[in-house]
Protein backbone atom coordinates (compact mmCIF):
# COMPACT_ATOMS: atom_id res chain seq x y z
CA UNK A 1 0.00 0.00 0.00
CA UNK A 2 2.74 2.37 0.85
CA UNK A 3 4.61 1.33 -2.27
CA UNK A 4 1.49 1.86 -4.46
CA UNK A 5 1.07 5.50 -2.56
CA UNK A 6 5.28 6.14 -2.79
CA UNK A 7 4.66 4.99 -6.88
CA UNK A 8 1.54 7.57 -7.31
CA UNK A 9 3.61 10.74 -6.13
CA UNK A 10 6.88 10.03 -7.78
CA UNK A 11 4.90 9.64 -11.34
CA UNK A 12 2.72 12.75 -9.74
CA UNK A 13 6.34 14.04 -9.65
CA UNK A 14 7.40 13.08 -13.18
CA UNK A 15 4.59 14.35 -15.03
CA UNK A 16 4.76 18.03 -13.33
CA UNK A 17 8.56 18.07 -14.41
CA UNK A 18 7.32 17.22 -17.92
CA UNK A 19 4.50 19.61 -18.09
CA UNK A 20 6.75 22.55 -16.93
CA UNK A 21 9.41 21.46 -19.19
CA UNK A 22 7.27 24.01 -21.42
CA UNK A 23 8.12 26.91 -19.02
CA UNK A 24 11.36 26.42 -20.53
CA UNK A 25 10.87 27.50 -23.84
CA UNK A 26 12.99 30.67 -24.13
CA UNK A 27 10.78 34.30 -25.30
CA UNK A 28 7.40 33.61 -26.57
CA UNK A 29 6.93 29.58 -27.50
CA UNK A 30 4.49 31.17 -30.09
CA UNK A 31 7.37 33.07 -32.10
CA UNK A 32 9.39 30.20 -31.55
CA UNK A 33 6.66 28.20 -33.37
CA UNK A 34 5.30 30.34 -36.05
CA UNK A 35 7.98 32.75 -36.47
CA UNK A 36 8.02 36.24 -35.86
CA UNK A 37 6.77 37.04 -38.71
CA UNK A 38 3.08 35.52 -38.58
CA UNK A 39 -0.37 37.15 -38.15
CA UNK A 40 -2.18 38.28 -35.13
CA UNK A 41 -4.62 35.91 -35.88
CA UNK A 42 -2.49 32.75 -35.74
CA UNK A 43 -0.63 33.87 -33.05
CA UNK A 44 -3.91 33.85 -31.26
CA UNK A 45 -5.22 30.73 -32.11
CA UNK A 46 -1.64 28.74 -31.51
CA UNK A 47 -1.17 30.78 -28.23
CA UNK A 48 -4.97 29.27 -26.89
CA UNK A 49 -4.06 25.99 -29.12
CA UNK A 50 -0.94 25.87 -26.36
CA UNK A 51 -3.33 27.27 -23.56
CA UNK A 52 -0.84 30.15 -23.32
CA UNK A 53 -3.40 32.06 -22.61
CA UNK A 54 -4.29 30.75 -19.10
CA UNK A 55 -2.15 31.49 -15.96
CA UNK A 56 0.56 28.39 -15.13
CA UNK A 57 -1.39 26.82 -12.47
CA UNK A 58 -4.71 26.54 -14.76
CA UNK A 59 -2.72 25.16 -17.65
CA UNK A 60 -1.66 22.67 -15.02
CA UNK A 61 -4.80 21.68 -13.56
CA UNK A 62 -5.87 21.29 -17.01
CA UNK A 63 -2.83 19.28 -17.78
CA UNK A 64 -3.67 16.43 -15.34
CA UNK A 65 -7.33 16.48 -16.20
CA UNK A 66 -6.55 15.70 -19.94
CA UNK A 67 -3.96 13.32 -18.48
CA UNK A 68 -6.67 11.93 -16.62
CA UNK A 69 -8.68 11.08 -19.71
CA UNK A 70 -5.65 10.11 -21.43
CA UNK A 71 -5.73 12.79 -23.72
CA UNK A 72 -2.16 14.50 -24.10
CA UNK A 73 -3.12 17.11 -26.55
CA UNK A 74 -3.07 17.73 -30.19
CA UNK A 75 0.04 17.58 -32.63
CA UNK A 76 0.87 21.21 -33.92
CA UNK A 77 1.71 20.12 -37.22
CA UNK A 78 -0.02 16.90 -38.26
CA UNK A 79 -3.14 18.07 -36.37
CA UNK A 80 -3.98 14.90 -35.01
CA UNK A 81 -4.21 13.72 -31.09
CA UNK A 82 -0.72 13.09 -29.86
CA UNK A 83 -1.72 9.90 -27.70
CA UNK A 84 -2.71 8.28 -31.15
CA UNK A 85 0.32 9.09 -32.57
CA UNK A 86 2.26 7.51 -29.65
CA UNK A 87 0.27 4.55 -30.06
CA UNK A 88 0.87 3.91 -33.74
CA UNK A 89 4.00 4.01 -32.93
CA UNK A 90 4.64 2.04 -29.58
CA UNK A 91 4.48 -1.33 -30.93
CA UNK A 92 7.56 -0.70 -33.09
CA UNK A 93 9.68 0.84 -29.76
CA UNK A 94 8.47 -2.13 -27.74
CA UNK A 95 9.06 -4.79 -30.15
CA UNK A 96 12.89 -2.99 -30.64
CA UNK A 97 13.46 -3.23 -26.90
CA UNK A 98 11.82 -6.56 -26.18
CA UNK A 99 14.08 -8.04 -28.79
CA UNK A 100 17.01 -6.37 -27.07
CA UNK A 101 16.14 -7.46 -23.69
CA UNK A 102 16.22 -11.17 -25.07
CA UNK A 103 19.46 -10.24 -26.35
CA UNK A 104 20.66 -9.19 -23.39
CA UNK A 105 19.46 -12.10 -21.36
CA UNK A 106 20.94 -14.51 -23.78
CA UNK A 107 24.57 -12.58 -23.60
CA UNK A 108 24.77 -12.01 -19.98
CA UNK A 109 23.65 -14.83 -18.37
CA UNK A 110 25.90 -17.53 -19.75
CA UNK A 111 28.58 -14.81 -19.92
CA UNK A 112 28.12 -13.91 -16.06
CA UNK A 113 27.68 -17.18 -14.86
CA UNK A 114 30.88 -18.03 -16.80
CA UNK A 115 33.19 -15.49 -15.81
CA UNK A 116 31.90 -16.11 -12.01
CA UNK A 117 33.07 -20.15 -12.54
CA UNK A 118 36.14 -19.19 -14.23
CA UNK A 119 37.02 -16.38 -11.57
CA UNK A 120 40.51 -14.99 -12.29
CA UNK A 121 40.97 -16.43 -15.34
CA UNK A 122 41.03 -15.99 -18.84
CA UNK A 123 36.89 -15.92 -19.29
CA UNK A 124 36.39 -14.06 -16.82
CA UNK A 125 39.27 -11.25 -18.05
CA UNK A 126 37.12 -11.81 -20.98
CA UNK A 127 33.72 -11.30 -19.80
CA UNK A 128 34.98 -8.13 -17.89
CA UNK A 129 36.95 -6.63 -21.16
CA UNK A 130 32.96 -7.48 -22.54
CA UNK A 131 31.60 -5.52 -20.27
CA UNK A 132 33.98 -2.50 -19.93
CA UNK A 133 33.34 -2.15 -23.69
CA UNK A 134 29.73 -2.29 -23.87
CA UNK A 135 29.24 0.32 -21.10
CA UNK A 136 31.79 2.60 -22.77
CA UNK A 137 30.82 2.55 -26.51
CA UNK A 138 28.23 4.84 -27.47
CA UNK A 139 25.56 3.67 -29.10
CA UNK A 140 25.09 6.15 -31.98
CA UNK A 141 28.80 4.97 -33.15
CA UNK A 142 27.90 1.03 -32.66
CA UNK A 143 25.07 1.50 -34.63
CA UNK A 144 26.84 2.71 -37.90
CA UNK A 145 29.85 0.36 -37.22
CA UNK A 146 27.46 -2.51 -36.91
CA UNK A 147 26.07 -1.61 -40.48
CA UNK A 148 29.39 -0.77 -42.23
CA UNK A 149 30.90 -4.73 -40.80
CA UNK A 150 27.16 -6.89 -41.21
CA UNK A 151 25.61 -5.10 -43.79
CA UNK A 152 28.54 -3.40 -45.91
CA UNK A 153 31.07 -5.62 -45.58
CA UNK A 154 29.83 -8.86 -44.77
CA UNK A 155 26.77 -8.23 -46.47
CA UNK A 156 24.71 -10.41 -43.96
CA UNK A 157 21.66 -8.10 -42.76
CA UNK A 158 19.96 -5.26 -44.94
CA UNK A 159 21.57 -1.75 -44.39
CA UNK A 160 18.24 -0.53 -42.83
CA UNK A 161 14.38 0.16 -42.62
CA UNK A 162 12.62 -2.70 -43.68
CA UNK A 163 10.82 -4.98 -41.13
CA UNK A 164 11.69 -8.77 -42.24
CA UNK A 165 13.94 -10.64 -39.19
CA UNK A 166 17.47 -9.52 -40.19
CA UNK A 167 16.62 -6.05 -39.83
CA UNK A 168 16.08 -6.39 -36.67
CA UNK A 169 19.03 -8.13 -35.03
CA UNK A 170 21.46 -4.90 -35.44
CA UNK A 171 18.88 -2.23 -33.77
CA UNK A 172 18.66 -4.57 -31.04
CA UNK A 173 22.15 -5.26 -30.61
CA UNK A 174 22.73 -1.80 -30.56
CA UNK A 175 20.32 -0.77 -27.80
CA UNK A 176 21.11 -3.79 -25.81
CA UNK A 177 24.63 -3.78 -26.14
CA UNK A 178 25.13 -1.21 -22.95
CA UNK A 179 22.49 -2.91 -20.67
CA UNK A 180 24.32 -6.61 -21.44
CA UNK A 181 27.66 -5.32 -20.04
CA UNK A 182 25.91 -4.23 -16.90
CA UNK A 183 24.11 -7.26 -16.45
CA UNK A 184 27.31 -9.18 -17.03
CA UNK A 185 28.75 -7.49 -14.20
CA UNK A 186 25.94 -7.73 -12.56
CA UNK A 187 25.53 -11.61 -12.78
CA UNK A 188 29.39 -11.55 -11.99
CA UNK A 189 29.94 -9.71 -8.92
CA UNK A 190 26.36 -11.56 -7.41
CA UNK A 191 27.67 -14.88 -8.02
CA UNK A 192 30.87 -14.35 -6.64
CA UNK A 193 29.04 -12.73 -3.76
CA UNK A 194 26.77 -15.68 -2.86
CA UNK A 195 29.33 -17.94 -3.50
CA UNK A 196 30.85 -17.37 -0.27
CA UNK A 197 27.85 -17.87 1.80
CA UNK A 198 27.13 -21.02 4.00
CA UNK A 199 24.16 -22.50 2.17
CA UNK A 200 26.13 -23.15 -0.81
CA UNK A 201 28.43 -25.03 1.44
CA UNK A 202 26.23 -27.02 2.80
CA UNK A 203 25.13 -27.89 -0.51
CA UNK A 204 28.38 -28.78 -1.64
CA UNK A 205 29.56 -30.64 1.56
CA UNK A 206 26.41 -32.52 0.27
CA UNK A 207 28.52 -33.68 -2.69
CA UNK A 208 25.81 -31.57 -5.53
CA UNK A 209 28.17 -31.69 -9.18
CA UNK A 210 29.48 -27.70 -9.85
CA UNK A 211 27.09 -26.95 -11.62
CA UNK A 212 23.86 -28.37 -9.97
CA UNK A 213 25.63 -25.86 -7.48
CA UNK A 214 25.60 -23.03 -9.66
CA UNK A 215 22.35 -23.18 -12.14
CA UNK A 216 19.67 -24.70 -8.60
CA UNK A 217 21.62 -23.04 -6.02
CA UNK A 218 23.74 -20.30 -6.43
CA UNK A 219 22.02 -18.37 -9.72
CA UNK A 220 18.66 -18.46 -8.13
CA UNK A 221 19.92 -16.40 -5.09
CA UNK A 222 21.86 -13.72 -7.13
CA UNK A 223 19.31 -13.18 -9.85
CA UNK A 224 17.73 -11.18 -6.77
CA UNK A 225 20.01 -7.95 -7.51
CA UNK A 226 19.82 -8.53 -10.94
CA UNK A 227 16.74 -8.06 -11.51
CA UNK A 228 16.28 -4.88 -9.49
CA UNK A 229 19.26 -3.54 -11.89
CA UNK A 230 17.05 -4.93 -14.94
CA UNK A 231 14.02 -3.05 -14.25
CA UNK A 232 16.04 0.28 -14.16
CA UNK A 233 17.89 -0.80 -17.45
CA UNK A 234 14.34 -1.32 -18.93
CA UNK A 235 13.74 2.13 -18.70
CA UNK A 236 16.90 3.25 -19.94
CA UNK A 237 16.25 0.98 -22.51
CA UNK A 238 13.48 3.15 -23.94
CA UNK A 239 15.19 6.10 -22.86
CA UNK A 240 18.60 4.65 -25.12
CA UNK A 241 15.63 3.41 -28.15
CA UNK A 242 15.41 6.98 -28.76
CA UNK A 243 18.64 7.46 -30.31
CA UNK A 244 19.24 3.70 -31.65
CA UNK A 245 15.51 4.76 -33.90
CA UNK A 246 17.52 7.51 -35.40
CA UNK A 247 20.28 5.82 -36.49
CA UNK A 248 18.09 2.82 -37.91
CA UNK A 249 15.65 4.92 -39.07
CA UNK A 250 13.22 2.37 -36.99
CA UNK A 251 9.85 4.05 -37.08
CA UNK A 252 8.79 4.36 -33.22
CA UNK A 253 8.28 6.85 -30.66
CA UNK A 254 11.74 7.65 -30.33
CA UNK A 255 12.02 9.18 -33.93
CA UNK A 256 8.62 10.17 -33.54
CA UNK A 257 10.40 12.44 -30.50
CA UNK A 258 13.19 13.87 -32.48
CA UNK A 259 11.32 14.10 -35.38
CA UNK A 260 9.03 16.38 -33.37
CA UNK A 261 11.52 18.41 -31.90
CA UNK A 262 12.93 18.97 -34.94
CA UNK A 263 9.58 20.50 -35.71
CA UNK A 264 9.05 22.37 -32.51
CA UNK A 265 6.24 20.29 -32.30
CA UNK A 266 6.08 20.71 -28.25
CA UNK A 267 2.83 19.24 -27.82
CA UNK A 268 4.27 16.22 -29.09
CA UNK A 269 7.72 16.32 -27.67
CA UNK A 270 6.08 16.50 -24.30
CA UNK A 271 4.02 13.72 -24.68
CA UNK A 272 6.80 11.15 -25.68
CA UNK A 273 8.73 12.68 -22.89
CA UNK A 274 6.07 11.47 -20.59
CA UNK A 275 4.96 8.33 -22.21
CA UNK A 276 8.74 6.64 -21.88
CA UNK A 277 9.10 8.82 -18.15
CA UNK A 278 5.83 6.85 -16.82
CA UNK A 279 7.07 3.64 -18.53
CA UNK A 280 10.34 3.88 -16.73
CA UNK A 281 8.75 4.37 -13.36
CA UNK A 282 6.32 1.37 -14.02
CA UNK A 283 9.16 -0.70 -15.23
CA UNK A 284 11.19 -0.01 -11.54
CA UNK A 285 8.42 -0.42 -9.97
CA UNK A 286 7.80 -3.91 -11.34
CA UNK A 287 10.96 -5.11 -11.00
CA UNK A 288 10.65 -4.30 -7.05
CA UNK A 289 7.88 -5.94 -6.97
CA UNK A 290 9.08 -9.24 -9.06
CA UNK A 291 12.38 -9.49 -6.38
CA UNK A 292 10.09 -9.10 -3.81
CA UNK A 293 7.96 -11.93 -5.05
CA UNK A 294 10.51 -14.09 -5.96
CA UNK A 295 12.46 -13.64 -2.64
CA UNK A 296 10.66 -15.41 0.30
CA UNK A 297 12.68 -13.18 2.86
CA UNK A 298 11.11 -10.02 1.41
CA UNK A 299 7.74 -11.40 1.13
CA UNK A 300 7.68 -12.45 4.85
CA UNK A 301 9.04 -9.20 6.16
CA UNK A 302 6.43 -7.62 4.01
CA UNK B 1 44.57 2.01 -14.43
CA UNK B 2 47.97 3.55 -16.29
CA UNK B 3 46.42 3.24 -19.89
CA UNK B 4 43.36 5.03 -18.64
CA UNK B 5 45.46 8.19 -17.05
CA UNK B 6 47.26 8.36 -20.60
CA UNK B 7 44.39 8.14 -22.57
CA UNK B 8 42.89 11.25 -20.15
CA UNK B 9 46.24 12.89 -20.41
CA UNK B 10 46.32 12.39 -24.36
CA UNK B 11 42.70 14.09 -24.56
CA UNK B 12 43.94 16.91 -22.87
CA UNK B 13 46.36 17.31 -24.98
CA UNK B 14 44.00 17.25 -27.81
CA UNK B 15 42.16 19.69 -26.76
CA UNK B 16 44.89 22.41 -25.76
CA UNK B 17 46.07 21.42 -29.67
CA UNK B 18 42.54 22.20 -30.56
CA UNK B 19 43.24 26.06 -29.62
CA UNK B 20 46.25 26.49 -32.10
CA UNK B 21 45.75 29.26 -34.07
CA UNK B 22 47.18 27.17 -37.66
CA UNK B 23 44.02 24.56 -37.20
CA UNK B 24 41.59 25.31 -39.96
CA UNK B 25 38.51 23.23 -38.73
CA UNK B 26 36.11 24.96 -41.05
CA UNK B 27 37.80 25.69 -43.77
CA UNK B 28 35.73 24.63 -46.76
CA UNK B 29 37.65 23.22 -49.54
CA UNK B 30 35.51 21.52 -52.02
CA UNK B 31 37.99 20.52 -54.42
CA UNK B 32 39.02 18.35 -51.80
CA UNK B 33 35.92 16.33 -50.81
CA UNK B 34 36.10 12.84 -48.93
CA UNK B 35 39.74 12.46 -49.40
CA UNK B 36 40.86 9.86 -48.16
CA UNK B 37 43.54 9.58 -44.92
CA UNK B 38 47.05 11.18 -46.65
CA UNK B 39 49.84 12.71 -46.04
CA UNK B 40 48.65 15.92 -46.26
CA UNK B 41 44.99 15.33 -44.70
CA UNK B 42 46.07 12.41 -42.05
CA UNK B 43 42.85 11.59 -40.94
CA UNK B 44 41.09 12.72 -44.39
CA UNK B 45 38.40 15.41 -45.33
CA UNK B 46 34.57 15.34 -44.71
CA UNK B 47 31.64 16.46 -47.48
CA UNK B 48 32.47 19.96 -47.52
CA UNK B 49 36.88 19.16 -47.68
CA UNK B 50 37.02 20.07 -44.32
CA UNK B 51 40.39 18.48 -42.35
CA UNK B 52 38.77 15.95 -40.36
CA UNK B 53 42.12 15.83 -37.63
CA UNK B 54 41.25 19.65 -37.08
CA UNK B 55 38.31 19.03 -36.68
CA UNK B 56 38.42 15.94 -33.83
CA UNK B 57 41.00 18.47 -31.78
CA UNK B 58 39.03 20.91 -31.72
CA UNK B 59 35.92 18.41 -30.90
CA UNK B 60 38.20 17.63 -28.57
CA UNK B 61 38.44 21.04 -26.41
CA UNK B 62 34.72 20.93 -26.83
CA UNK B 63 33.63 17.47 -25.26
CA UNK B 64 36.22 18.60 -22.48
CA UNK B 65 35.07 21.99 -21.97
CA UNK B 66 31.35 20.54 -21.69
CA UNK B 67 32.44 17.50 -19.34
CA UNK B 68 33.89 19.44 -16.62
CA UNK B 69 31.85 22.42 -16.99
CA UNK B 70 28.82 19.84 -16.00
CA UNK B 71 30.48 17.93 -13.77
CA UNK B 72 31.42 21.39 -12.03
CA UNK B 73 27.84 22.68 -12.24
CA UNK B 74 26.54 19.38 -11.10
CA UNK B 75 28.33 18.76 -8.13
CA UNK B 76 27.87 21.93 -6.89
CA UNK B 77 24.54 22.16 -6.90
CA UNK B 78 24.23 18.06 -5.94
CA UNK B 79 26.83 18.98 -3.19
CA UNK B 80 24.71 21.90 -1.61
CA UNK B 81 21.69 20.44 -1.82
CA UNK B 82 22.60 17.31 -0.54
CA UNK B 83 24.59 18.90 2.57
CA UNK B 84 21.09 20.81 3.16
CA UNK B 85 19.27 18.03 3.43
CA UNK B 86 21.44 15.71 5.71
CA UNK B 87 22.56 18.37 7.84
CA UNK B 88 19.03 20.06 8.30
CA UNK B 89 16.94 17.38 8.11
CA UNK B 90 12.92 17.93 8.66
CA UNK B 91 10.46 19.17 6.43
CA UNK B 92 13.51 20.33 4.07
CA UNK B 93 15.40 16.83 3.89
CA UNK B 94 11.74 15.33 3.07
CA UNK B 95 11.39 18.06 0.42
CA UNK B 96 14.85 17.46 -0.78
CA UNK B 97 14.86 13.65 -0.57
CA UNK B 98 11.50 13.51 -3.06
CA UNK B 99 12.94 15.80 -5.69
CA UNK B 100 16.11 13.53 -5.34
CA UNK B 101 13.49 10.58 -6.28
CA UNK B 102 11.96 12.23 -8.84
CA UNK B 103 14.70 13.00 -11.01
CA UNK B 104 15.86 9.27 -10.03
CA UNK B 105 12.72 8.10 -11.58
CA UNK B 106 13.63 10.01 -14.77
CA UNK B 107 15.76 8.93 -17.79
CA UNK B 108 18.55 10.85 -17.24
CA UNK B 109 19.56 11.09 -21.12
CA UNK B 110 15.51 11.55 -22.09
CA UNK B 111 15.49 14.79 -19.50
CA UNK B 112 18.71 15.87 -21.11
CA UNK B 113 17.13 15.50 -24.75
CA UNK B 114 13.93 17.45 -23.79
CA UNK B 115 15.56 20.04 -21.67
CA UNK B 116 17.88 20.31 -24.69
CA UNK B 117 15.02 20.60 -27.44
CA UNK B 118 13.35 23.30 -25.25
CA UNK B 119 15.70 25.82 -24.56
CA UNK B 120 17.51 25.07 -27.60
CA UNK B 121 20.55 23.87 -28.99
CA UNK B 122 24.03 25.53 -28.11
CA UNK B 123 27.25 25.00 -26.05
CA UNK B 124 26.02 26.29 -21.97
CA UNK B 125 22.62 24.71 -22.93
CA UNK B 126 23.93 21.74 -23.28
CA UNK B 127 25.68 22.18 -20.09
CA UNK B 128 22.42 22.85 -18.54
CA UNK B 129 20.77 20.20 -19.69
CA UNK B 130 22.82 17.57 -18.83
CA UNK B 131 23.91 19.36 -15.17
CA UNK B 132 19.81 18.91 -15.02
CA UNK B 133 20.18 15.03 -14.92
CA UNK B 134 23.73 15.49 -12.95
CA UNK B 135 23.36 16.65 -9.91
CA UNK B 136 20.45 13.93 -8.33
CA UNK B 137 23.80 11.57 -7.94
CA UNK B 138 26.22 13.81 -5.84
CA UNK B 139 23.02 15.13 -3.78
CA UNK B 140 21.96 11.73 -3.12
CA UNK B 141 25.89 10.17 -1.90
CA UNK B 142 26.34 13.77 0.25
CA UNK B 143 22.98 13.47 1.84
CA UNK B 144 23.53 9.59 2.53
CA UNK B 145 26.82 10.21 3.65
CA UNK B 146 25.87 13.13 6.18
CA UNK B 147 23.11 11.62 7.70
CA UNK B 148 25.85 9.20 8.82
CA UNK B 149 27.89 11.16 9.51
CA UNK B 150 25.97 13.90 11.63
CA UNK B 151 25.94 11.68 14.94
CA UNK B 152 29.68 11.06 14.81
CA UNK B 153 31.45 12.03 17.88
CA UNK B 154 34.04 14.81 16.35
CA UNK B 155 30.42 16.34 15.07
CA UNK B 156 28.85 16.21 18.34
CA UNK B 157 32.16 17.70 19.97
CA UNK B 158 32.32 20.57 17.42
CA UNK B 159 28.46 21.32 18.35
CA UNK B 160 28.99 21.40 21.67
CA UNK B 161 32.04 24.04 21.56
CA UNK B 162 29.40 25.77 19.79
CA UNK B 163 30.40 25.80 16.36
CA UNK B 164 27.98 26.41 13.70
CA UNK B 165 25.84 24.84 11.20
CA UNK B 166 28.18 26.17 8.27
CA UNK B 167 31.64 25.91 9.96
CA UNK B 168 30.64 22.22 10.85
CA UNK B 169 29.44 21.70 7.37
CA UNK B 170 32.52 22.98 5.64
CA UNK B 171 35.18 21.38 8.21
CA UNK B 172 33.97 18.23 9.65
CA UNK B 173 31.43 17.20 7.36
CA UNK B 174 32.83 17.91 3.93
CA UNK B 175 36.16 16.48 3.97
CA UNK B 176 34.59 12.93 4.95
CA UNK B 177 32.49 13.72 2.17
CA UNK B 178 34.76 13.69 -0.59
CA UNK B 179 36.19 10.65 -1.54
CA UNK B 180 33.07 9.25 -3.14
CA UNK B 181 32.46 12.53 -4.77
CA UNK B 182 35.56 12.16 -6.89
CA UNK B 183 34.34 8.53 -7.72
CA UNK B 184 30.78 10.30 -9.06
CA UNK B 185 32.75 12.81 -11.35
CA UNK B 186 35.11 10.08 -12.80
CA UNK B 187 31.98 8.55 -14.11
CA UNK B 188 30.39 11.86 -14.48
CA UNK B 189 32.94 12.74 -16.95
CA UNK B 190 32.26 9.80 -18.96
CA UNK B 191 28.91 10.13 -18.59
CA UNK B 192 28.84 14.21 -19.47
CA UNK B 193 31.31 13.46 -22.85
CA UNK B 194 28.50 10.49 -23.95
CA UNK B 195 25.88 12.52 -23.54
CA UNK B 196 27.13 15.67 -24.73
CA UNK B 197 28.31 13.34 -28.32
CA UNK B 198 24.83 12.19 -27.85
CA UNK B 199 23.27 15.61 -28.26
CA UNK B 200 25.14 16.95 -30.70
CA UNK B 201 24.33 13.54 -32.59
CA UNK B 202 20.90 14.61 -32.64
CA UNK B 203 21.39 18.06 -33.55
CA UNK B 204 20.65 19.15 -29.89
CA UNK B 205 24.43 20.05 -28.89
CA UNK B 206 27.49 22.05 -29.99
CA UNK B 207 26.03 24.44 -33.30
CA UNK B 208 27.28 23.10 -36.52
CA UNK B 209 29.49 24.59 -38.24
CA UNK B 210 31.70 24.04 -34.45
CA UNK B 211 32.68 20.75 -34.68
CA UNK B 212 32.06 18.67 -32.04
CA UNK B 213 32.69 14.50 -32.19
CA UNK B 214 28.94 14.10 -31.97
CA UNK B 215 28.14 16.47 -35.06
CA UNK B 216 30.91 14.33 -36.92
CA UNK B 217 29.40 11.47 -36.90
CA UNK B 218 26.05 12.53 -37.30
CA UNK B 219 27.75 13.86 -40.51
CA UNK B 220 29.54 11.16 -41.41
CA UNK B 221 26.64 8.63 -41.11
CA UNK B 222 24.79 10.67 -44.19
CA UNK B 223 28.10 9.14 -46.56
CA UNK B 224 28.43 5.95 -44.20
CA UNK B 225 28.85 4.02 -47.51
CA UNK B 226 31.20 7.03 -49.45
CA UNK B 227 33.39 8.10 -46.84
CA UNK B 228 33.34 5.17 -43.91
CA UNK B 229 36.74 7.09 -42.37
CA UNK B 230 34.23 9.92 -40.98
CA UNK B 231 32.83 8.54 -38.23
CA UNK B 232 35.96 6.63 -37.06
CA UNK B 233 38.28 8.41 -36.04
CA UNK B 234 35.86 11.16 -33.24
CA UNK B 235 33.72 7.46 -32.67
CA UNK B 236 37.31 5.89 -31.70
CA UNK B 237 37.95 9.30 -29.86
CA UNK B 238 34.80 9.04 -27.84
CA UNK B 239 34.83 5.41 -27.20
CA UNK B 240 38.47 5.61 -25.55
CA UNK B 241 37.60 8.74 -23.71
CA UNK B 242 34.99 7.15 -22.22
CA UNK B 243 36.44 3.79 -21.64
CA UNK B 244 39.03 5.55 -20.09
CA UNK B 245 37.03 7.76 -17.42
CA UNK B 246 35.03 4.51 -16.70
CA UNK B 247 37.88 2.58 -15.53
CA UNK B 248 39.26 5.42 -14.00
CA UNK B 249 36.43 5.37 -11.98
CA UNK B 250 36.47 2.10 -11.33
CA UNK B 251 39.60 2.32 -9.99
CA UNK B 252 38.73 4.79 -8.26
CA UNK B 253 36.02 3.25 -6.42
CA UNK B 254 38.14 0.40 -5.48
CA UNK B 255 41.15 2.50 -4.32
CA UNK B 256 38.74 4.06 -1.59
CA UNK B 257 36.37 1.56 -0.91
CA UNK B 258 37.86 -0.42 1.68
CA UNK B 259 35.58 -2.93 1.93
CA UNK B 260 35.21 -4.21 -1.32
CA UNK B 261 39.11 -4.52 -1.54
CA UNK B 262 39.29 -7.36 0.37
CA UNK B 263 36.50 -8.84 -1.77
CA UNK B 264 37.16 -11.94 -3.80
Amino acid sequence: MRSLVDTLIVLFGVSTLVFLLLVLIPGDPVDVILGESAQAADRAAMRSALGLDQPLWVRWVDFYADLMRGDLGDSLIRREPVAELIMERLPATLSLAAIALALVLVLALPLGVLAARRHGRWPDHLAQGFALFGVSIPNFWLGPLLVLLFSVTLGWTPVSGDREPGSLILPALTLGLSMAAITTRMVRSSLLEVASQAFLRTARSKGLSEAALTWRHALPNALLPVITVLGLQLGSLLAGAVITEVVFAWPGIGSLLVDAIGQRDYPVVQGVVLVIAIGYVLANRLADLLSGWLDPRIRIAD
Amino acid sequence: MRLAGSILVVWLLMALAGTLPSLEPNRVVLEEIFAAPSATHILGTDELGRPVLDRLLTGAGVSLLVALSTVTLSAAIGITLGLIAGYAGGLTDRVISRLIEIFLAFPGILLAIAMAAMIGPGIENVVIALAAMGWVGYARLVRVQVLALRQREHVLAALALGRTGPAITRHHLLPLVLAPIWVEASFGVAGAVVAEAGLSFLGLGVLPPAASWGGMIRDGVRYLLVAPHLILAPGLALFLVTMAANQFGDALRDRLDVTSRNRP
